[in-house]
């Protein structure tokens, strides 16, 4: 509810603003130029499955997007974003998820270190994997990645810490980046002692291979003791991914010719404790986006996830339709074949996604 | 021993890194240019003390560019970031701005050029703006490149840009502006002459980026295919359209380059407009790398569309 309340001030301060007249000015002199960026992103999902046995169909797992047949509101995204002075801005995103508000990001960043050096502190996503630094409006299908879903409980692994950026000066794309989180991930981290951290490293590389089509590729660790291990002896959780990616968007018809082709291999290891059992996931994920038309693209992903202990691998196979009417609009409809250990079924989703506020840029 | 052996292995490494990094040697100021207008301002401007990247090329939808991270390298090294502004690129120019943390580009430094600031802008929107009136530019049209009265001023901005980063090349600056303004103000009254005889004619334009070159040269731009900017039209706004052309008898439905013009031919068959299609900005054809080519050839062509639409 703390949430509620920050969003209620913030929102009640921008109508005190804006009602101060035309001029922008306030009796005290306040301006509503500096106001922060708002703006809002809407999720509604409506789902439902065939084929799947009973027992599953009455309660997926947690994390398991849109298990539960039915419309719902998927998330709500708040986004704040300004300079906070001349050496620093500030981004704050908060979600309503399930009938809860929470922090999603909230963090600062440098704008004034030279020598391609970026800062930046605070809760952030995790830059690791292609997925994960997406927040949910962001994403290329309306579920994350099995692997995802599984190690992260299908959300975005968000940590507290400080991370450092160096794009070097070369004649093509290349960023380095390294980051030292708190590690408050129960399931992953959360190690015994006071000091324990979780440590990140990664690259980013990108060529330009034709005027429109681009080549990228990045890597990434992730890894910290985690609550299996003892003063005298940690036991730690590693992740690492590669990203192997081409982009291609026509140099004259950027709306309605897009192709983009994404693989992504995931792995994550738990070191285990005398009593327990070491975890290891492998996940791997290919998709391709086709936008064919100014308002229209459609998606293919297969998705397999191997988990240690598990009798058979995770699969799965998802086709998407997207009708995009506006910049700021767009009506997805995402069928998936689902074969796990325990069963099989047909997913339907269809999610319409909308902003409003501030026009965002967009990724790339 | 040791010395010999690191040598042999340092040396090309070091060849290597002095060949990927060769590009950040050459001029005395390198600018970055969102779109290829702006770019060929400071092209005239700048001459060869300046090294000139251009991020839209002419033949490019300026609105819809992709943030690619390869643009970030070229922010990296950038002395000067000139932008159009009003807007136009806040699909993707605050990624990349932001990626490349190069304090000289920034907000607020001698480096960071908006282009618009001496210019009399149009249809700055009064009172309340939606998202329901399509992607509106709430600082107004942001498609003043197409006026050629504004490169003047336009070469008065970055003159001064130029002047702040670089002061040894203050009096070259000075004579390169001095040369195109003179350039232009020649040139501008032959091309007014050349459509005089066309003025008050109506128009119909695709998306509304023609106002500024309809106004200078007082032509009149009646309606919009595209009537909420960058929303697809509805088939009941083209049929209304239609028959509001035939009966106005509109000579000339004018589109640009980089939009389809499956929809835009049948509209032209339907009504006899004749369907122009322009190029919307500097270089978006080969031979128009220049701005007094540029305005040459819409003149040229807007003067041979209405000859047409009168000798029909």
């Amino acid at each position: 509810m703390r949430w509620l309340l920050v969003l209620v001030v913030f929102c009640h301060a921008g109508e005190a603003w804006a009602q101060s007249g035309e001029s922008g000015a306030t009796a005290t002199g306040v301006s509503r130029k500096f106001n922060p960026a708002i703006s809002l992103n809407g999720l509604f999902l409506g789902s439902g499955f065939s084929g799947r046995s009973e027992m599953q169909g009455q309660e997926g797992e947690e994390g398991e997007e849109g298990l539960e047949s039915g419309m719902r509101v998927q998330e709500i995204e708040f986004k704040f974003t300004a300079a906070i002075d001349p050496y620093t801005s500030a981004d704050f995103v908060f979600t309503y998820e399930d009938g809860e508000f929470g922090l999603e990001e909230a963090y600062v960043s440098s704008g004034i270190l030279s020598h391609g050096i970026g800062l930046r502190a605070g809760q952030v996503f995790v830059p690791w994997g292609h997925e994960n630094p997406l927040h949910a409006h962001q994403l290329p299908f309306v579920n994350r990645s099995l692997f995802a879903q599984a190690v992260f409980g299908g959300e975005a692994l968000s940590e507290f810490g400080l991370e450092a950026r160096w794009v070097p000066p070369l004649s093509w794309f290349f960023e380095l980046r390294g980051a030292v989180f708190n590690g408050d991930d129960a399931a992953l981290f959360s190690g015994p002692e006071e000091w324990d951290l979780a440590y990140h490293g990664g690259f980013d590389a990108l060529w330009d291979v034709s005027e429109g089509g681009t080549i990228a590729l990045s890597g990434a660790y992730l890894g910290g003791p985690n609550a299996s291990g003892t003063a005298e002896g940690a036991k730690w959780s590693h992740l690492g991914n590669g990203v192997l990616r081409y982009k291609w968007v026509s140099p004259r018809r950027p709306q309605s010719r897009v192709l983009d082709v994404v693989a992504e291999y995931q792995y994550a290891e738990r070191e285990a404790g005398m009593m327990e059992e070491q975890g290891i996931r492998r996940g791997a994920y290919g998709y391709a986006m086709l936008k064919f038309a100014r308002r229209w693209w459609i998606e293919g992903r297969y998705d397999a996830l191997n988990e240690s202990g598990a009798s058979a691998d995770t699969q799965r196979a998802s086709f998407m339709l997207a009708f995009v009417p506006s910049e700021f609009t767009a009506l997805r409809f995402q069928t998936s074949y689902v074969d796990t250990p325990e069963d099989q079924f047909v997913e339907y989703l269809l999610q319409l996604n909308f902003i409003i506020g501030s026009h965002p840029a967009h990724n790339y | 021993m040791h010395v010999e052996y690191a040598t042999k292995r340092l040396l090309p490494l070091v060849a290597i890194c002095a060949v990927v990094s060769a590009p950040l040697q050459a001029a005395e100021v390198r600018v970055v240019a969102t779109t290829s207008d702006v770019a060929a301002v400071f092209q005239r401007v700048g001459g060869e003390r300046v090294e000139v990247t251009t991020l839209a090329k002419g033949y490019m939808d300026p609105h819809y560019l992709q943030a690619k991270p390869s643009y970030i390298v070229s922010l990296r090294r950038a002395d000067i970031l000139a932008y159009n502004g009003l807007q136009l690129e806040i699909g993707w120019l605050p990624l990349i701005l932001q990626g490349a943390r190069n304090n000289k580009i920034n907000l607020g430094q001698p480096g960071h050029v908006p282009m618009s600031v001496r210019l009399d802008i149009l249809e700055i929107p009064i009172g309340e703006v939606s998202r329901a009136q399509g992607d509106v530019h709430p600082e107004g049209n942001p498609h003043y490149t197409l006026d050629p009265r504004n490169l003047i001023e336009m070469a008065s901005t970055a003159e001064a840009a130029l002047v702040r980063v670089d002061p040894e090349g203050g009096s070259i600056y000075a004579g390169n502006r001095a040369a195109f303004v003179t350039q232009l103000q020649e040139q501008i009254p032959i091309w007014e002459r050349k459509l005089a005889p066309y003025r008050g004619r109506p128009i119909v334009c695709y998306h509304k980026q023609w106002e500024y070159l309809l106004n200078w040269l007082e032509l009149v731009p009646i309606d919009y295919v595209e009537n909420r900017p960058g929303i697809p039209p509805s088939p009941r706004h083209v049929e209304e359209l239609e028959r509001r052309m035939r009966e106005q008898g509109v000579p000339i439905l004018l589109s640009s380059t980089f939009i389809d013009s499956d929809q835009l031919e049948r509209l032209s068959e339907k009504t006899g407009a004749k369907l122009l299609v322009l190029p919307a900005a500097v270089g978006a054809e080969e031979e128009l790398d220049e701005p007094v080519a540029f305005f040459a050839h819409l003149v040229e062509e807007l003067a041979a569309a209405f000859a047409d639409g009168s000798s029909d």
